[in-house]
């Protein structure tokens, strides 16, 4: 019997800290990464002025001024909107080649070499009036860096989707436009050599398409910071403003340009813009 | 007799006093998964570091009193936290020291109280660099010919010399296919582009990191990241795809100069993912718009030099030799 008991001694010993082990967890399990984090977004409205460049566009870049509005329902979900005036803008550098390849005027037979003059290359190209878009943004990560180990700073980084809105002013090619935009002018100012186009669609006006982003906020103060915005919009559009399929007046080889040449083509922009938050006080997490 | 003794002792105490003042901050570090009620402000001190209020707030000075365990995160390997370099102010040992209000309301940037100077952003990086080699699969697209786009495929090598500058070579591979618009300014504005094709680009190139820091993603895992910028200088060997299919191509070998910025972020001590901008410089030779002689060599000597900027975006994972290595310092 004392055998017993002293066995069962040992046993219960020797599987005490086995039992209070197995109890241990790690402390950390659960908890938030950070602890008192100055809460920046949640809450918050933002303003943001803006500049910005168009990029990778086929014929017309545009520099922009606009600004942007948010509100952050929660630190990582907020709505907002933009707006981007297009200020100036100039050829690519596909423009410049296209026009510096054409010849001066029409061909005398534009049924035979139906190529456009420069003139009239540059006349039906589009451009960007405005864009603007409402988005809702995700912004999961936030963090802090340091830059070349001396200058410290708090970020987030965020992704936006949403609609896009575009303005466009159509070329000077015209439904209704007379011979002085899409053909040559003799000496005696009448017109010559015109196109063959029956224009029924002008590459202009207000363009809808879906709107996707990425951005990032680098806090200066807590009411404060810089703001780098990427946007994209996919739009129909015809920027070059002639026919692309190739569909003709029966009977005639007069080339048709209507809604059927439009196609998707992407408007993006890069924007730098300082944020002012508001409330201006940021209140930490517990 | 005793007067000899009372300032003898006066002494002691005058010498002793300082190293109390000092002691508490030079306590070893705890684990970051021993303090789990580190992060409150409220609790006390039990490592005896001094965990001074942030001043910049903005997320938690690491060890400095913002994330659990004093900078030993969650997910963060394991690793000892706690920052000793912490300094309490002169006087008040174990104690938060007090910070001004305006100090309050910065972020950090610039600096603020000295003490801050000492903490790191990140204790202990999740990997350490130096002495180490990376290789580096590449894959990658360009950017800013909307006529013609190449898909890239390659491959690099760095030698850290330290944890912030690396110098290697990489090396791709182009392939290319001619995109709608190129076909739409043959359709309407009776254009035929002039176009060459890149063929690889090779290149000795240098880096060095500007920007270290981390990230918590929805306030729950926290991973490391790190900026940098690079510049090379290499060759990048083109194609001119003639205007008539009758006609000779021909090759050219540019010298090219690169410059770029990238984005790393560190999964493993030996994996780190990466995404990188580059420009790629070079002079190269185009047809003449008015070739009419199918002779590639004799077209070659008529054709027209540009300067070009090749932009591509490229990624992939990063490989560290040897997959492992030992922290010598505490930060």
């Amino acid at each position: 019997m004392k055998k017993i008991l002293v066995s069962a001694l040992f046993a219960v010993l020797a599987l005490a800290p086995l039992a209070a082990h197995a109890e241990r967890k790690n402390p950390l399990e659960g908890q938030p990464a950070v602890r008192h984090k100055v809460e920046f977004l949640k809450g918050r409205f933002e303003v943001t002025p803006r500049l910005g460049l168009t990029f990778l566009q086929d014929f017309k870049h545009n520099f922009l001024v606009g600004a942007s509005l948010g509100y952050h329902i929660t630190s990582w979900l907020s709505i907002g909107a933009f707006f981007d005036y297009a200020a100036l803008p100039w050829d690519t550098e596909l423009t410049n080649e296209i026009e510096s390849t054409l010849p001066d005027r029409l061909n005398p037979n534009t049924t035979v070499d139906p190529s456009p003059s420069k003139r009239i290359m540059h006349n039906a190209l589009d451009t960007l009036l405005f864009q603007a878009g409402v988005y809702l943004a995700y912004s999961p990560w936030f963090g802090k860096l340091s830059l070349f180990g001396k200058v410290f700073g708090n970020f987030d980084f965020y992704f936006l989707t949403g609609a896009g809105f575009a303005m466009l002013k159509a070329g000077e090619m015209r439904i209704n436009s007379n011979c002085s935009v899409d053909a040559d002018i003799d000496p005696t100012g009448l017109c010559s050599n015109r196109l063959y186009l029956d224009r029924r669609v002008e590459n202009g006006g207000f363009k809808v398409g879906p709107l996707i982003g990425a951005g990032i906020r680098i806090q200066l103060l807590r009411w404060l910071a810089l703001h780098f915005t990427f946007n994209a919009m996919f739009i129909q559009r015809n920027s070059a403003g002639f026919d692309r399929t190739g569909d003709t007046i029966p009977g005639t080889s007069v080339l048709i340009v209507d809604k059927k040449d439009n196609s998707w083509e992407s408007l993006m922009s890069f924007n730098i813009g300082v944020t002012f938050l508001f409330p201006m006080k940021a209140p930490r997490t517990p | 007799m005793r007067t000899p003794v009372i300032a003898l002792g006066a002494a002691l105490a005058l010498l002793v006093a300082p190293l109390t003042t000092t002691a508490a901050p030079e306590e070893p570090p705890s684990t970051g998964a021993a303090r789990p009620a580190a992060g409150a402000d409220e609790a006390p001190p039990s490592t005896g570091a001094a965990r001074p209020t942030e001043p910049s707030g903005g997320g938690g000075e690491p060890g400095g009193g913002g994330e659990p365990g004093g900078g030993g995160e969650p997910g963060g390997g394991g690793e000892p936290g706690g920052e000793p370099g912490a300094r309490p102010t002169p006087g008040a040992p174990g104690a938060r020291p007090s910070v001004p209000k305006e100090e309050e309301e910065e972020t950090g940037i610039g600096g603020g109280p000295s003490y801050w100077r000492d903490i790191k952003v990140v204790p202990r990086k999740l990997i350490l660099k130096q002495k180490r080699v990376e290789l580096m699969p590449v894959l990658g697209v360009t950017l800013n010919d909307n006529l013609i786009r190449h898909y890239l495929l390659g491959a690099g090598f760095q030698y850290h010399i330290s944890d912030v500058l690396s110098f290697g070579i990489s090396g791709h591979y182009y392939m290319y296919n001619l995109t709608d618009r190129n076909y739409l300014v043959g359709l309407q504005q009776r254009v035929l582009p002039t176009l060459n094709k890149y063929i690889f680009a090779a290149l000795a190139e240098a880096s060095y990191d500007v920007a270290y820091g981390k990230f918590a993603v929805h306030n729950h895992w926290i991973l490391q990241f790190s900026a940098f910028i690079t510049g090379g200088v290499g060759v990048t060997m083109t194609e001119v795809i003639p205007r008539n299919a009758a006609h000779d191509p021909w090759k050219n070998y540019n010298v090219t100069v690169s410059i770029g910025i990238g984005f790393r972020m560190f999964i493993l001590k030996w994996l780190t993912l990466w995404v990188a901008v580059k420009d790629y410089m070079m002079p190269d030779k185009y047809e003449s718009g008015n070739r009419d002689e199918p002779d590639g060599d004799i077209a070659k000597k008529n054709g027209v030099t540009r300067f070009i900027n090749n932009f591509v975006v490229q990624f992939g994972i990063t490989f560290f030799l040897p997959p492992d290595f030992k922290y010598t310092t505490f930060k």
